[in-house]
């Protein structure tokens, strides 16, 4: 900053005087920043009114929330920071935090002012942080939230005193009330940007001449020496992100010193890593004295004697197991409505669109490219939504820590930890919210893992493919029934067993990514459990409302132009006009047959000589209907073969035969890249059914039945239906998956990562099925 | 004896923390000093991880984790 101003000083020689003045009228930068579970999501959204711009900072998987807001004529923006314990970055995710804070992190300016959110519940290990933080010499104010929980536990803070021992200001909030919050935004009103304290010196004299040597070792290597803090962190964080960070930037020897540093520590009795947490705990407890009263003997608080039920090792389980079944189905059944409505709503819009538009590319492109396209993205609306409504007061309310607890052993025999369950049980709904719902998990490599096999898990959209094929092939053999009630099938098991296959098959592949790909990466589940509480409805919500509009923004726009670019594929290069025409005379005939059974009606009252001539000019009509469906679908199936579509299904055929596939199947796997489902309705197109179709049509089911390779032999049997099946169990055919994916890890590589992998264990999977199946029947 | 060894309900004090790994340094960070008393509050339903009040809190562990702290019962 002091370095544009220069420039901007020696452009404008003289004015330096009015420049001056608008540094004061600069916008400020405030970073929050506190440990998980103090409220400040909750605190952040008050402050900056609900309306904040999220993105992702370059390079890492860490969100980037900020809310401009204008204070008093001020403007300032609201940087909010990952919640955690310690400023000792151990990963990059880590590191950001840090670099923002120091004014390193390119696209935020250094923060001048910092606002540290503390639980003053639980106030001495909360300052551990908070002490980490004044070491930066930035202004910061320091919030005490939840001081009504406090207070009912009998805690007592002088903030006051506090304030005067530490020479900050200190402000005593309830978020959840909204209270405090004016105080607040006075307090940082209050700072003079740029301002600097003296950083207390709470270690040894012995870490500080330690500190001044590797100083002067960086110098020799570096243009710049690293700020203080950074020293510090060095110094401090044995195995951390800086300490690693300097080994691949730096040489002559400056890690040999560094490890004769720490050596030389250890003898003068300051070993690291241990000395900072004994320091700093040392310090708040001292600093507390006399400032935060507390009984004697904690009493057993409201949240314990909940969670002597919900975590108790049986009870506590199957309250787990009854939530989860709840939530499951309510994103299953209370979103099925929505979607049928929205995909009512689809239908009802291209209809009203094919009124006002004449047949042609202009109406295709809209109809089947555009409106399908939007339909497409909006249809995971509601799970979304549904699903993000349960997980914001799972989290709030603090349930999501004990969940975690509950699930961690059995996860971990998957490699995992019990934080990826609710992501990965939502993704047997939807990969989409599920992907988004790793958000939780804070180890980065987890989250990356659970994230490349969430798409395994059989969501909604595999159950049309499913549905069809059973329908269609697996004979319907009952084992076990009860009355009419058939509980145990052949059709049965097969849907099971399909539903089954990708959860199954992640085991190996979470096994391989943790201990191939992500190896050495050891995830501590050091995991606080928070007192219980209400969930807060505004943050409810504003978390459901940002995450369907970051959703729709983001993703939607990528899957819509996905969507168009498969119409145009099956559209072109093909000649349409024969097609259009015969649209045109189909929907000319069909108004002809919907007036004459209108007058049919009237007619039925009156003279039967008038029926008769009615029935029998109804019946001509109906035949050319027939006719002209007939021909349509014919000249719509040589459209789609001679597509570039079709032209791609028959390049893949030898790819697929040994799947047992003929090049419709092809062409309807690669159509169906935007969303699994979009195979049943390309393959009710290609077997000339029209455009649609649903999964349980009978012209559909048995149209693939006698369907035939050019020497006559059947194309689908069992082997066949089945290698369709386990391919779309395996597959990564979701658009929408793949960009969620892209958006949360901001990064292309997982997305490709992910395709590759799903698609050639797909192949794979549907070869053997296929394989081995023919060799059984 | 080790943090992992306690019986339900028992309180213990904290001797030290062994090793200079991302579990300890985390283990130092959340509160778990020497000198500090920690009681088990509960298992999860596999007997693992566990659940302790220190420093006025709840905090869980997995048992390898609670194998790195040295503790003496009080």
């Amino acid at each position: 900053m002091k370095a544009a101003l220069s420039d901007l000083d020696s452009m404008t020689n003289s004015s330096t005087v009015s420049s001056q003045q608008a540094v004061h009228q600069q916008k400020m930068t405030i970073a929050i920043i506190g440990n998980p579970n103090t409220g400040k999501s909750t605190l952040f959204n008050q402050l900056s009114g609900g309306h904040a711009h999220i993105g992702n900072f370059p390079g890492v998987t860490v969100e980037k929330k900020v809310g401009s807001v204008t204070w008093e004529g001020r403007k300032l923006d609201l940087v909010d920071l990952p919640g955690t314990y310690s400023l000792a970055p151990r990963s990059i995710d880590e590191m950001l935090a840090v670099d923002v804070l120091l004014g390193r992190q390119k696209g935020v300016p250094r923060p001048d002012a910092i606002i540290c959110i503390a639980d003053a519940s639980n106030l001495e290990r909360n300052l551990y942080l908070f002490s980490q933080i004044l070491d930066l010499s930035t202004p910061v104010v320091l919030v005490l939230n939840m001081c009504d929980l406090a207070r009912s536990r009998g805690i007592e803070i002088d903030a006051a005193e506090l304030s005067q021992r530490l020479g900050q200001p200190v402000v005593c909030t309830e978020a959840h009330h909204g209270k405090g919050i004016k105080e607040l935004k006075a307090a940082i009103l209050n700072i003079d940007p740029g301002s600097r304290h003296e950083v207390q010196q709470l270690f040894p004299e012995s870490f500080y001449a330690e500190r001044s040597q590797l100083r002067e070792k960086l110098k020799s290597q570096q243009d710049e020496s690293p700020p203080d803090f950074l020293i510090d962190r060095l110094l401090l964080d044995v195995g951390g992100y800086v300490e690693s960070y300097f080994e691949h930037h730096t040489h002559n020897g400056l890690i040999e010193h560094l490890h004769a540093a720490r050596t030389r520590l250890k003898e003068s009795g300051c070993a690291v890593p241990a000395t900072e947490a004994r320091v700093r705990y040392g310090w708040s407890r001292e600093l507390l004295k006399g400032v935060l009263h507390q009984p004697e003997v904690q009493q057993e608080t409201a949240s314990d004697k909940i969670d002597r039920w919900l975590t108790h090792p049986a009870f506590g389980f199957l309250f787990f197991i009854v939530l989860m079944f709840f939530v499951f189905q309510s994103v299953f059944t209370w979103a099925g409505p929505i979607m049928d409505q929205i995909e009512a709503a689809q239908t009802a819009v291209g209809g009203i669109v094919e009124s006002f538009i004449a047949p042609g590319p202009l109406r295709s492109l809209l109809v089947d490219g555009v409106i399908a396209g939007v339909g497409g993205v909006l249809i995971f609306l509601p799970q979304i939504v549904i699903l993000y409504f349960f997980i914001a007061v799972l989290e709030d309310s603090g349930y999501m820590a004990r969940a975690a607890y509950i699930m961690d052993r059995l996860m971990r025999s998957l490699g995992l930890s019990g934080k990826s369950f609710i992501p990965l049980m939502s993704s047997y709904a939807c990969a989409v919210p599920g992907i988004m719902a790793t958000r939780v998990i804070e180890n980065r490599h987890e989250r990356l893992t659970t994230i490349l096999v969430a798409p395994l898990m059989s969501c909604s959209a595999r159950w049309p493919v499913y549905t069809l094929f059973i329908a269609a092939f697996i004979p319907n053999v009952v084992y076990f029934s009860l009355g009419d009630l058939s509980l145990i099938s052949l059709q049965g098991i097969v849907l099971f067993a399909m539903s089954s296959i990708g959860a199954v098959i992640a085991v190996p592949v979470a096994w391989f990514l943790k201990r191939v790909c992500f190896k050495g990466d050891v995830a501590p589940f050091v995991m606080e459990l928070p007192g219980y509480k209400w969930p807060s409805s505004r943050n409810v919500i504003y978390r459901v409302y940002s995450r369907g509009k970051s959703f729709v923004v983001k993703a939607g726009t990528l899957i819509f132009a996905t969507s168009i670019l498969i119409w145009a594929a099956g559209y072109f290069p093909g000649n349409h006009s024969e097609q259009f025409a015969l649209q045109q005379q189909i929907e000319t005939v069909d108004a002809t047959v919907e007036k004459v059974e209108g007058q049919l009606e009237v007619a039925k009252g009156e003279t039967s000589e008038q029926v008769e001539s009615l029935e029998v000019q109804l019946k001509n009509l109906e035949s050319t209907q027939s006719l002209l469906y007939e021909r349509q679908n014919l000249v719509s199936s040589q459209l789609i073969e001679n597509s570039y579509l079709g032209k791609a299904g028959h390049l893949i055929e030898p790819v697929v035969k040994p799947l047992g596939w003929d090049w419709k199947i092809g062409v309807g796997v690669i159509a169906s890249f935007p969303a699994r489902e979009v195979i049943i309705s390309t393959l009710g197109t290609i077997y000339s059914l029209g455009g649609d179709v649903g999964e349980d049509d009978e012209g559909l089911i048995g149209s693939i039945r006698v369907a035939t390779w050019p020497d006559g032999r059947k194309v689908f049997n069992v082997p066949v239906a089945i290698s369709i099946m386990v391919f779309f169990a395996l597959c990564a055919q979701c658009a929408a998956t793949l960009m969620v994916m892209r958006r949360e890890t901001n990064s292309w590589v997982w997305p490709v990562v992910s395709f590759t992998y799903m698609t050639t264990l797909a192949y794979l999977g549907a070869l053997l099925s296929y394989q081995v199946g023919m060799m059984l029947i | 004896m080790t943090l992992n060894q306690l019986i339900k309900g028992q309180i213990a004090r904290i001797i030290e923390i062994k090793g200079e790994d991302a579990i300890s340094i985390r283990l130092m960070e959340m509160g778990l000093i020497d000198g500090e008393q920690i009681q088990l509050l509960g298992k999860a339903p596999l007997g693992d991880p566990l659940e302790f009040a220190v420093r006025g809190y709840r905090l869980s562990l997995r048992l390898n984790e609670a194998k790195c702290v040295e503790v003496e019962i009080i």
